[in-house]
């Protein structure tokens, strides 16, 4: 009697276990299908603009190198943000440096909802809010965190009195501009604490 | 002598004495180009390729089909390499200059090659970078400007896991991070992938 007894009990909780698995599980199911799809903002980049300049080796002997290797100096662009694009977070970069006249927006974002694959969108403008020559450029994001691409550079014109405005401001005696690019980058080292952006 | 920097990349030297890419080519040349043209100069100032009258109002020197890359422009380095006797190549030979595509090499102020008793020019050097734990060996093949420490080849930015650029791998690449270790070895003739640089007195 006594071993029946404590069947009959084994036997009811273990149904009422059964029924708390039971409905539990049913209503996961119910809230996951319920949540609307969510889509992840894009991976964080940052932005930074580079100075490109050489200096001439004036010691240098007949024959010799006369200029050195290229080198840069840099300004960062300010911090990302995340924005909402109807339910669909892209993340920008837009601002200033101070040794350039230009407004710069950079911007990564998923088109149609955040259905499809992701777009890398640059625009530079001058003084008068045109867009620089070569500019706005639009494209698939190249970059990935840890991939083989994980930066990407667009040189920018700049004119003979913007140079040697930069020259003045920024070099060191017998240095001179090359060239002025923007970079686009994700990857650690372009994201690090040494840098802030 | 040791240092720790970040790394700004220098393609100078590459003229695909050993099938890499140039450093710079014509903006009609098909292939790619470890830097852009304008680090090389303009019409009327060549600053970073030979010319045909060695002087920057000259017109660049363009390699021809016997050349290791036809069509492209010839860069320099600092370290001039030597002919199989022991004699230096004329500034127009491709083969003159170290191929920052293929070769690890680094890049010193001059006040490194100055204030060192030792030659420091083609002296062997280790880099190491502390984020990824690689390391290569290396040769001190250019100058850099004089306010600026930390400079590598395209070949050692690979090397030692430092990122590229895209378009230009010379270009948009670097380490911005002072995570670059540089070990140098003034007065001992750099080894790398079997050859022996000349040590060249500055």
């Amino acid at each position: 009697m006594r071993n029946s007894h404590l069947l009959r009990e084994l036997l009811r909780t273990f149904l009422a276990l059964l029924c708390c698995v039971f409905f539990g599980a049913l209503s996961t199911l119910t809230t996951c299908a319920e949540e609307p799809s969510y889509t992840p903002a894009p991976a964080p980049f940052a932005c930074e603009v580079r100075y490109h300049f050489r200096e001439h080796l004036r010691h240098a002997k007949p024959g010799e190198k006369t200029v050195s290797a290229p080198a840069f100096k840099r300004e960062a662009l300010p911090k990302l943000r995340v924005a909402d694009l109807n339910g669909v977070p892209e993340r920008i970069v837009e601002g200033r440096v101070e040794h350039l006249p230009y407004q710069f927006l950079v911007k990564i974002s998923r088109a149609n909802g955040g259905s499809e694959a992701e777009t890398l969108e640059v625009n530079v403008l001058d003084s008068s809010d045109k867009p620089l020559a070569g500019f706005p450029q639009v494209m698939p994001n190249p970059l990935t965190k840890g991939g083989d691409i994980s930066r990407k550079e667009f040189e920018m014109p700049i004119d003979q009195a913007l140079k040697e405005q930069i020259e003045k401001s920024l070099l060191a005696k017998e240095q001179f501009i090359t060239h002025v690019d923007l970079i686009v980058g994700m990857d650690d080292d372009f994201l690090s604490q040494d840098f802030p952006k | 002598m040791t240092f720790s920097a970040g790394a700004t990349l220098d393609g100078d030297g590459a003229n695909g004495q050993f099938g890499g890419p140039p450093c710079y080519a014509p903006s009609t040349y098909p292939g790619p180009t470890l830097d852009v043209l304008a680090n090389a100069g303009n019409p009327g100032d060549w600053y970073g390729v030979v010319t045909d009258t060695g002087n920057e109002d000259g017109d660049p020197i363009v390699q021809n089909a016997t050349d290791p890359c036809p069509g492209a422009y010839i860069s320099t380095t600092s370290l001039n390499l030597l002919d199989k006797d022991g004699n230096p190549l004329p500034p127009s030979s491709p083969f003159g200059y170290v191929d920052s595509a293929t070769v690890p090499f680094i890049v010193v102020p001059p006040m490194i090659l100055d204030g060192v008793e030792a030659i420091v020019l083609g002296c062997r050097a280790v880099v190491t970078n502390s984020r990824t734990g690689q390391s290569t060996e290396a040769v001190v093949a250019d100058v850099g400007p004089s306010d600026h420490l930390g400079e590598i080849s395209v070949a050692c930015a690979k090397a030692i896991g430092v990122p590229t650029g895209t378009t230009h791998p010379a270009d948009g690449g670097g380490a911005s991070s002072p995570t670059i270790n540089y070990q140098l070895f003034p007065g001992t003739a750099a080894v790398v992938n079997g050859v022996t640089y000349p040590l060249q007195a500055s």
